[in-house]
C-alpha cells in the first residue's frame, strides 16, 4: 500500500517535472524558441518598415518643407526680411537623417530598385551636408545559394549603394562597405517574403 | 518549493544531457542500397576486471551501417558469440543469413597500459577466415581502435580504404541568453567526441583543412561585418589571424603542399581570388574580372584551382590553370553552380547545384562531363568529400535547423543527423590523419 502510494507520488512528480521542463525549455534551452522569438520581433519591425518606406520618406519630406512654419519660424521667417530677397532661407530647410536605414534588392541582383532612390537621395543629402557623419554600408543576402557567394553578393549590394551616394556628393571617406552575406537574416522563414526582407543594405551610422 | 525547483532543475538537466548525447549521434538513413551485405560483429571478449569504456563491436557495427552498404546484426539475434577462431560455427551464421562475421578478443598489458585487440573477419559462405589483425592503444584510444578495426574490415570487404578514423569539422550556432554563440568544432567521423577549437558571438563560415589534417582555416566576422581568416591548430588549438586587407577576407583553401592558401579579397572593390604564402604572407592576385570570383578549391596535384564566378551572368564553376592562367568554364547545366571541390582522385567535381527552385549537391564527371544530382533535401550547401571519394557530408535544413547530412557519391545512400540543439553547418571532412 505504502509502496504503491510512493509510486504514485513519484509518477506525479515526474509528470509535473516533465511539464515544468517543457515550459522551462521553451524559455531558456531551445535556440529555436529563442531565435523565433527574436525573429518575430524583428520581422514585425521590418514588415512595418518595408511597405512604409516611401510613405515615411514622403512624410519626412513634408515635414522639412513645412518646417519654417513651426520650430524654425524665428529664423526662417524673420531672417529673409533682413537679407536680400534672392536668398530665401526657407527653401533650404535643415536636412535631417532619414529614419529608414534599409533598402531592399531582388534575388541575386545588386541594382538599386527605383522605389528606393528617394530614400537614398535623402541619405546622400544628409551625408553630403554633414561631412563628419560616417556610416557603415552593410550588404546582406538571403540564405539561398552558398555562403561565400552571398558574402560577395552582399558586398556588391553595398557597393551599389556606395556608387549611388557618391554621385550625390558623398565623400568616399564617409563610408565603409561591409557584407554579412546570409549570416544576419532579419526573417528566418523560408518564404519569398522572408527572403525579400533579408536581401538588403543597411546604413549603420557611426 | 526551492527543493522542488532544484529537483526539477537537476531532473531537466539530466533529460537535456541525455537528449544531447543522443541527438549528436543519431544518423537516420533516408535512402539506402537495395541489398546491403550482412556483417555480424560479435561483442568482443574481455576478461579484465575493469569495465571496458566502450562497446567496440557496437562502434564497428555503427561505422559499417553508416555506409549503407553493410547491415549489422543485433546482439540478441546472435545464436552464438564466439571470440576465438576455434569457437566459430559457420552454420550459426548461415542460418542467420550473414555474409560476413567479425570477432575480437581484448587483452590488457599492465606494463604498457595498453589494450591489445585481436580481430578476425570471416567469409561465412566460403567458411574462411579472410583477415586477421591486431590493434593496440590506451584506454583513451578505445574509440580510435574500434574505428581502426572498422577501417580494416571495410578495406578487406570493399577494396577501398575506410574513412572511419577521419574527423569532421563544422560550425555550430546556439543561443545563449539571446546572444548567438558560434563554435568551430572537430569530431570523429561518427559525430562522437566533439572538441571546440574556437568560439565567438559573431559569425564563422568556410572551414578548410590543411592537407596534413593538422590545421583548419576559417572566416570570422567582427561585430561591424569585417571578415578575416584565422588558422587554428587542431591539436594545440593555437590560433593565428592572417593579415587582412580592405573588404572581404574569406574562403581560404590550403594548397596540397601546405605552403599557400588561396583566398578571396575585395580590396579592389570586387571579390577576386588571391594566393597567400603562409610563411612570407606575400599575396598574389590570381583572378581579375569585374564579376564576383570566389570559393577557390585546389586540384589534388595543386596545378589548378576551381572557383565560382558570375562572369557568365549567373554563378558557375570555372577552372584556372595556375601555370598559364587559362580559365575554362566547367558547368553549363542548371542556373546556379557554386562551391566546387575536386574529388581526391581529381576525376570529378562536387558542387552546390540549382536546377529549378531547390539547391542540391551534384557531382560532375570531368571526363564525360555528365552532372549527377546526389541529394533530395533542399537548401543543400557546403559539400565536402571524404578522402576515399565514396561519401560526402553537406549542410542542409531539417525542421528549421541547420543539420549535417551525408550522401554517397554513387547517389544510392542518403542519411541525415537531426539536431535538437541549435544549428550545425559548414561541414568539412578531414583528409586521412596520421
Amino acid at each position: 500500500m505504502a509502496k504503491s502510494n510512493l509510486l504514485k507520488i513519484i509518477a506525479i512528480t515526474a509528470t509535473i517535472s516533465l511539464v515544468g521542463c517543457a515550459s522551462k525549455s521553451a524559455n531558456d534551452t531551445g535556440d529555436g524558441a529563442m531565435s523565433t522569438e527574436a525573429a518575430a520581433t524583428t520581422t514585425e519591425v521590418v514588415a512595418e518598415a518595408a511597405p512604409v518606406v516611401t510613405e515615411v520618406a514622403s512624410e519626412v519630406a513634408v515635414e522639412t518643407a513645412t518646417a519654417p512654419d513651426a520650430g524654425s519660424v524665428a529664423t526662417t521667417s524673420v531672417i529673409p526680411q533682413f537679407k536680400a530677397p534672392a536668398q530665401p532661407a526657407y527653401s533650404e530647410p535643415a536636412i535631417v537623417r532619414p529614419m529608414v536605414n534599409v533598402v531592399y534588392f531582388d534575388f541575386d541582383m545588386a541594382s538599386i530598385n527605383p522605389e528606393f532612390r528617394k530614400l537614398l537621395d535623402q541619405h546622400g543629402d544628409f551625408l553630403a551636408t554633414n561631412p563628419d557623419a560616417k556610416a557603415i554600408i552593410a550588404g546582406h543576402a538571403d540564405e539561398r545559394g552558398t555562403r561565400e557567394y552571398n558574402l560577395a553578393l552582399g558586398e556588391r549590394r553595398a557597393y551599389a549603394v556606395y556608387a549611388y551616394l557618391k554621385l550625390r556628393g558623398v565623400s568616399p571617406d564617409q563610408l565603409e562597405m561591409v557584407s554579412y552575406g546570409e549570416e544576419m537574416p532579419v526573417s528566418v522563414g523560408k518564404s519569398e517574403s522572408d527572403y525579400a526582407k533579408n536581401r538588403r543594405v543597411e546604413f549603420n551610422y557611426q | 518549493m526551492t527543493f522542488f525547483n532544484r529537483t526539477l532543475a537537476v531532473f531537466c538537466l539530466g533529460l537535456l544531457v541525455a537528449a544531447q548525447a543522443q541527438a549528436e549521434f543519431k544518423f537516420i538513413i533516408t535512402r539506402g542500397y537495395d541489398q546491403p551485405t550482412t556483417v555480424a560483429v560479435v561483442p568482443f571478449c574481455w576478461a579484465g576486471a575493469q569495465v571496458m569504456p566502450e562497446n567496440m563491436a557496437h562502434i564497428i557495427s555503427a561505422d559499417l551501417s553508416r555506409t549503407g552498404q553493410y547491415q549489422p546484426l543485433s546482439d540478441e539475434n546472435m545464436l552464438s558469440q564466439p571470440c576465438r577462431h576455434d569457437q566459430v560455427y559457420f552454420r550459426d551464421w548461415k542460418l542467420l543469413q550473414q555474409d560476413y562475421l567479425v570477432i575480437g578478443d581484448i587483452a590488457y598489458d599492465a606494463n604498457t597500459l595498453k589494450y591489445l585487440i585481436t580481430y578476425r573477419l570471416y567469409d561465412v559462405v566460403r567458411e574462411t577466415n579472410v583477415y586477421a589483425a591486431q590493434v593496440s592503444g590506451t584506454r583513451e584510444q578505445v574509440r580510435d581502435l574500434a574505428h581502426l578495426i572498422s577501417d580494416g574490415v571495410y578495406q578487406k570487404l570493399s577494396g577501398i580504404r575506410g574513412v572511419f578514423s577521419t574527423k569532421i569539422a563544422y560550425v555550430t550556432l546556439n543561443s545563449n541568453g539571446g546572444k548567438p554563440v558560434y563554435r568551430v568544432e572537430v569530431s570523429d567521423a561518427d559525430g562522437h567526441r566533439p572538441v571546440e577549437l574556437f568560439r565567438s558571438n559573431s559569425a564563422i563560415i568556410s572551414l578548410a583543412w590543411s592537407a596534413d589534417g593538422r590545421k583548419l582555416a576559417f572566416t570570422h566576422f567582427d561585430e561591424d561585418g569585417r571578415t578575416s581568416i584565422y588558422v587554428v591548430d587542431r591539436i594545440t588549438k593555437a590560433l593565428e589571424k592572417l593579415p587582412s586587407y580592405a573588404g572581404i577576407n574569406s574562403a581560404a583553401a590550403f594548397s596540397p603542399d601546405g605552403k599557400n592558401i588561396a583566398f578571396v579579397n575585395s580590396k579592389s572593390g570586387n571579390a577576386e581570388i588571391y594566393l597567400m604564402n603562409l610563411s612570407t604572407k606575400v599575396i598574389k592576385q590570381l583572378t581579375n574580372h569585374w564579376a564576383i570570383d570566389t570559393e577557390p578549391s585546389w586540384s589534388p596535384d595543386g596545378k589548378q584551382i576551381l572557383f565560382t564566378s558570375e562572369r557568365g551572368g549567373r554563378p558557375q564553376i570555372y577552372q584556372l590553370w595556375l601555370d598559364t592562367g587559362r580559365v575554362e568554364r566547367l558547368t553549363f547545366e542548371g542556373v546556379y553552380n557554386a562551391r566546387g571541390h575536386y574529388s581526391s582522385d581529381g576525376k570529378y567535381v562536387i558542387m552546390v547545384h540549382q536546377s529549378s527552385q531547390s539547391f542540391h549537391i551534384a557531382a560532375l564527371d570531368l571526363e564525360t562531363r555528365q552532372l549527377r544530382i546526389l541529394t533530395e533535401t533542399e537548401l543543400d550547401e557546403s559539400p565536402s568529400i571524404a578522402p576515399n571519394g565514396t561519401m560526402l557530408v553537406y549542410g542542409t535544413q531539417n525542421d528549421g535547423r541547420g543539420v549535417l547530412a551525408w550522401a554517397s557519391v554513387d547517389g544510392e545512400l542518403a542519411s541525415i543527423m537531426p539536431s535538437e540543439t541549435g544549428h550545425v553547418r559548414e561541414p568539412a571532412w578531414s583528409p586521412y590523419l596520421q
